[in-house]
Order: structure tokens, then C-alpha cells, then sequence
């Protein structure tokens, strides 16, 4: 048994946490087997059906009807080879089963893989990795249940029919196919791609990047940073939605000055503190790194696994607001933000520094950071924003990890999908979700929110990078 | 050359379809109902999908049925006719056989 995903009434779908649910593979198996056995009845249904259409004695009743038996022809052929024909439902059949196989091969693996092997791919996303394909390809080779009876019918009796397996194998091929086509770039990019390099990842070929980066004038990340800081009226925030709309207004857009991050202090009436720390996500997309240190290079380098101006804005924010070893931090980001986040959560130095104990990250690619399971995670992501799969892997499932994913709204932009308040809009459905991972996530979220008795100060730190 | 014999092939046909129409209900055992997850309501939507599918194709089958009996119609139209006879001979001749 292994945890999987679920949807909620609310359109939010919620993967991991203490409430998951499961699969059990053999079930899989005896439905992928029920599903062939289905594709050989119709495999034996196709050569039945073939062999009356092709009769010599029907078709030599042609002399006595030719235009009946030509109907009569038309629509066997229909019945055998059209879209809606024994043939086309015997391939559906088989490529379901084989995708069920593959659902129960990568079962072990993570839910994101089994949810590819039966469902869309997720392709633009870049979320399929090559190596959760690879089992398709045995199956792949022996899926000829129908193609082969089928082939061996139309030798025997010697027809020619218009029926489109050569328009369907590719688009039955292609889905499977697809995985490792969209898997190409990576694989042909010299020399971070798997093939020429099987440990190599997205996060390892921005690594390449942020490395190259120093010895030119783009992307050369200093990772120092000097701020300037400004208390701040605070209350405490109500939830994540709030935190979200917190996290937006840390923005230049917002008229918040470049290059900001909030802290807040959030004290309880037992005078216990804890502190959120608001982070926003890219201001600047110029390959050459500027004073803003929430820029393209700040992404890469992240993303690499590498430090950043960024980060150390972050660290400097928690020391002049004088957060203690012991008091628990909350790290809020949107996008860059939550890659900054997760990738401190990470960080031996700064959790030596700082109780990292919850991150909350929305649109952002957090795969390739190795958060200590003893941080709660929460990993909000909308379907149409390409932004939280550009690590090309999916998220980890651990009971305090969550991802919440949210359907797009139609014809929605990919930037109103990467938008900050968009997120917070999604928050606010967290906020009020029934779903039992959801809601024993957000218990542990009550030092940091308004509850009683709690104040908050806060604290606007600007950062600037130095070279 | 009758139409009896034409009348049987659409028999054979017909069976097809049923054979089809019972493939289609026994997908019901593949649904895997023990797997919750969401790629498990993208499966079975897909398997329910498929038996809609089944069930067109038993359609289309239930068609070439009815064009072969009408067929089998027509041929016993003609078969009573001087070219019946025609083509009863030549199909000897040829030794088509049912």
C-alpha cells in the first residue's frame, strides 16, 4: 500500500499528509488483466469479423447486388477498422492496460507518476522523468494482442482495407512516446543531459549555469547583500491566504521598495514568539545581475542549489529582528520566495541559526531541496502555472508535506496562473478545506496566526546586493 | 448464391455485437475499486470511456448487421431473376461453396 492523491469538492487537490489515501498494486495487475483479456476478445472479435467481410462467396453476391453488398462492405469495414471500430477499441484497451501496468510499476515511486501513466501527461510541465517511462517499454513490446491476430488476419485472407492502424499506432504509440520525446532536450543537452550524464537534473544544469555564471558578467551571483531595515504596524496573520496576500505585498508593484522581505513577529499571550518571515518572488528577469537580489540570477542560482543575495537578505531580516534559536520560523514565498524558503528550510548553517519549522511555498519548483522531514511543508501549485515544475520532478509525499494543486480557471494567462494573489486566492480554499491532511497541516500552523491574546511587530527589511 | 447464406453471415455478425456488448459490461471488473488516488478517477473515467466506446462499436456492428440483411434482401431479389441462375453457375464453376 502505498499513499497516493486526492481531489476535493473544493477543486483543490491535496497529495500527501497525515490523511492519504492508497493503492494496492495487486489490484492494478487483476485490472490490467481484465482489461487485456477485454482487448482479446476483441483481438478474436476483429478476425471474425474480417473473415466474413472478406468471404469470396459475399463478395461474388456483388454480381446479384453490387449496391447492397457495397453498403454492406462499407459498414463491415466500419465496424472492423473505423474510429469506432473492433479494432480502435482493442488498441484504447490495451494502451489503458499497459498504462495501468505502468501505474502499478511506478506505483512505488510517487503518486505524480502513477497519475502520468493513466491520466494527461503533463508534458509542457516537464514533470515526466525519463526514468518513471522507461518500464512502458517492455509493455510497450508486447502489447500485439490485437495488432497481431489482426495483421495475421488481413494476410490470410488477403485484404486491403482503408482501416487507419497506421493513423492510430502512432497516436497510440505516440502517448507513449511522448515521455521520452519530451525527455529529449534534457537527454540531448550536452553535457548536464541523462545520457550523457545519468545523475544529471534540472537543479543540476542550473547548477551548471550558476557556476558558469561566475566567471562572466551574467548570472554571476554574489551572494552578499547589504539591507537597510524599518518596523512595520503588524497584526498577525489569519491563514495562509493571508500570509499569501502578505507575501504580495512584499512586492515593488505592491510599493514595497525592491528588493524586500517582511518579518513578523507573532508573540502569544503566553509571551511565547514565533516569526514569519514573507518572501516575494523574481523583480528583475535581466540575465545581469543587478542590486536587486531578487532577480534571474538569484533564480538560477536557487534552483542550482547554490547561495544567494537573496538567502542572505533573509538571514540578515531574522537577526535584526532578533529571532532566537528556539523560537519556531515560518517561511512564506512565492515562487524565488519559496525556492529561498525550502532552500534555507534545507540549509544545515542557517537551521543551526534558526528554528525553521514550517515553509510555505505557492508556484514554486521546491522538488530538488532536501527539507529535514521535521519541517512541515506546505507546496501550493496551479495546473497552468509552469513555474513549480521547472525541477522536471515531483514533489515528495511525506505526512508534512503537502502540495495542494488547483485547476486553472479557463483561458487564464500562465503569468495571471504564476500570480501572487492568485495564490492567495487558492489560500483562502486551504484556509477552508475539509481535507483531514489539510486541516492537521494547519493545526500546526497556530503560533504563527492571530488567534487571542496575540500581537505581532514587524519589521521591512531591504536588501541590495554587493559584488 | 442465396440469400439464407447472406442472412447467416449476418447472423455471425450479430453475435459479434453481442460478444462486443459483453466485453463492454465486463470492463465493470477492471475498475481497480480499492485504488482512491486521483490518477485512480482519471482511470476509471477512462474505463468508463472505453465501454461507451464498446457499446458504439457494438453499434456500428449492429449496422453491418442490418446492411447485410438487407443485402441478404436484395440478393434474394435477384437470385429469382435469369441473372440468379447466371451467377449461381459461374459460381460453381468457380467453386464458390457457402
Amino acid at each position: 500500500m502505498v499513499p497516493a492523491a486526492r481531489r476535493g469538492s473544493d477543486g483543490l487537490q491535496v497529495q500527501g499528509g497525515a490523511g492519504g489515501v492508497a493503492a494496492r498494486t495487486d489490484d492494478l495487475e487483476q485490472a490490467a488483466g481484465a482489461l487485456q483479456s477485454a482487448a482479446g476478445g476483441l483481438a478474436e472479435a476483429a478476425v471474425a469479423a474480417a473473415s466474413v467481410a472478406a468471404r469470396p462467396l459475399l463478395l461474388a453476391t456483388g454480381v446479384l447486388a453490387p449496391l447492397t453488398l457495397a453498403r454492406a462492405e462499407a459498414t463491415l469495414v466500419a465496424a472492423l477498422a473505423g474510429s469506432r471500430g473492433i479494432v480502435v477499441a482493442g488498441l484504447r484497451l490495451e494502451t489503458l492496460a499497459l498504462r495501468l501496468r505502468a501505474a502499478a510499476l511506478g506505483y512505488d515511486v510517487a503518486e505524480n507518476g502513477a497519475r502520468a501513466a493513466v491520466g494527461q501527461l503533463e508534458l509542457a510541465a516537464g514533470r515526466l522523468v525519463a526514468a518513471g517511462v522507461l518500464p512502458l517499454v517492455p509493455l510497450a513490446a508486447a502489447t500485439s494482442v490485437v495488432t497481431v491476430p489482426f495483421g495475421v488476419a488481413v494476410s490470410r485472407v488477403g485484404l486491403r482495407l482503408p482501416f487507419p492502424v497506421p493513423a492510430q499506432w502512432p497516436r497510440a504509440g505516440g502517448r507513449l512516446l511522448e515521455p521520452l520525446v519530451a525527455a529529449l532536450p534534457g537527454a540531448i543537452t550536452p553535457p548536464a543531459g541523462p545520457l550523457w550524464n545519468p545523475g544529471a537534473s534540472v537543479p543540476g544544469l542550473a547548477g551548471v549555469l550558476a557556476d558558469a555564471g561566475r566567471a562572466g558578467p551574467f548570472l554571476h551571483e554574489s551572494g552578499s547583500v547589504v539591507v537597510t531595515a524599518r518596523p512595520a504596524p503588524a497584526v498577525p496573520p489569519r491563514g495562509v491566504s493571508d500570509l499569501l496576500a502578505r507575501v504580495a505585498a512584499c512586492y515593488p508593484a505592491a510599493g514595497a521598495p525592491p528588493g524586500s522581505v517582511r518579518v513578523e513577529g507573532v508573540s502569544g499571550p503566553d509571551g511565547r514568539r514565533a516569526w514569519v518571515v514573507e518572501i516575494p518572488g523574481t523583480q528583475e528577469w535581466s540575465p545581469r545581475p543587478g542590486p536587486n537580489p531578487a532577480d534571474l540570477t538569484a533564480d538560477v542560482a536557487a534552483l542550482g542549489g547554490a547561495s544567494t543575495a537573496a538567502a542572505a537578505t533573509v538571514v540578515r531580516a531574522l537577526e535584526l529582528a532578533g529571532a532566537g534559536p528556539s523560537d519556531p520560523v515560518l517561511l512564506a514565498g512565492h515562487s524565488l520566495g519559496g525556492m529561498l524558503a525550502a532552500a534555507l528550510a534545507a540549509d544545515p548553517g542557517f537551521t543551526r541559526r534558526f528554528r525553521v519549522t514550517h515553509v510555505v511555498a505557492a508556484g514554486s519548483p521546491l522538488a530538488g531541496y532536501r527539507v529535514p522531514a521535521g519541517v512541515a511543508v506546505l507546496a501550493l501549485e496551479h495546473d497552468d502555472d509552469l513555474v513549480p515544475a521547472l525541477d522536471g520532478a515531483p514533489d515528495p509525499d511525506r505526512a508534512n508535506w503537502i502540495t495542494v494543486r488547483r485547476s486553472p480557471r479557463r483561458g487564464r494567462s500562465p503569468a495571471a496562473a504564476h500570480d501572487c494573489l492568485a495564490y492567495a486566492e487558492t489560500g483562502a480554499l486551504v484556509d477552508a478545506s475539509p481535507d483531514a491532511s489539510v486541516r492537521a497541516w494547519l493545526a500546526g500552523l497556530t503560533p504563527f496566526l492571530a488567534r487571542p491574546g496575540a500581537t505581532a511587530r514587524g519589521l521591512v527589511v531591504v536588501g541590495r546586493r554587493t559584488s | 448464391m442465396d440469400g439464407n447464406w447472406v442472412r447467416r453471415c449476418a447472423g455471425e455478425v450479430g453475435e459479434l455485437s453481442e460478444q462486443v456488448r459483453g466485453l463492454a459490461a465486463g470492463l465493470g471488473a477492471a475498475r481497480a475499486e480499492s485504488w482512491r488516488s486521483l490518477a485512480a478517477e482519471d482511470y476509471r473515467a477512462t474505463l468508463e470511456e472505453q465501454q461507451r466506446a464498446l457499446a458504439a462499436t457494438a453499434a456500428v456492428l449492429d449496422d453491418a448487421r442490418a446492411a447485410l440483411e438487407a443485402h441478404a434482401r436484395a440478393v434474394e431479389d435477384a437470385a429469382g431473376g435469369p441473372l440468379g441462375a447466371l451467377a449461381g453457375k459461374a459460381a460453381e464453376l468457380l467453386g464458390l461453396h457457402p
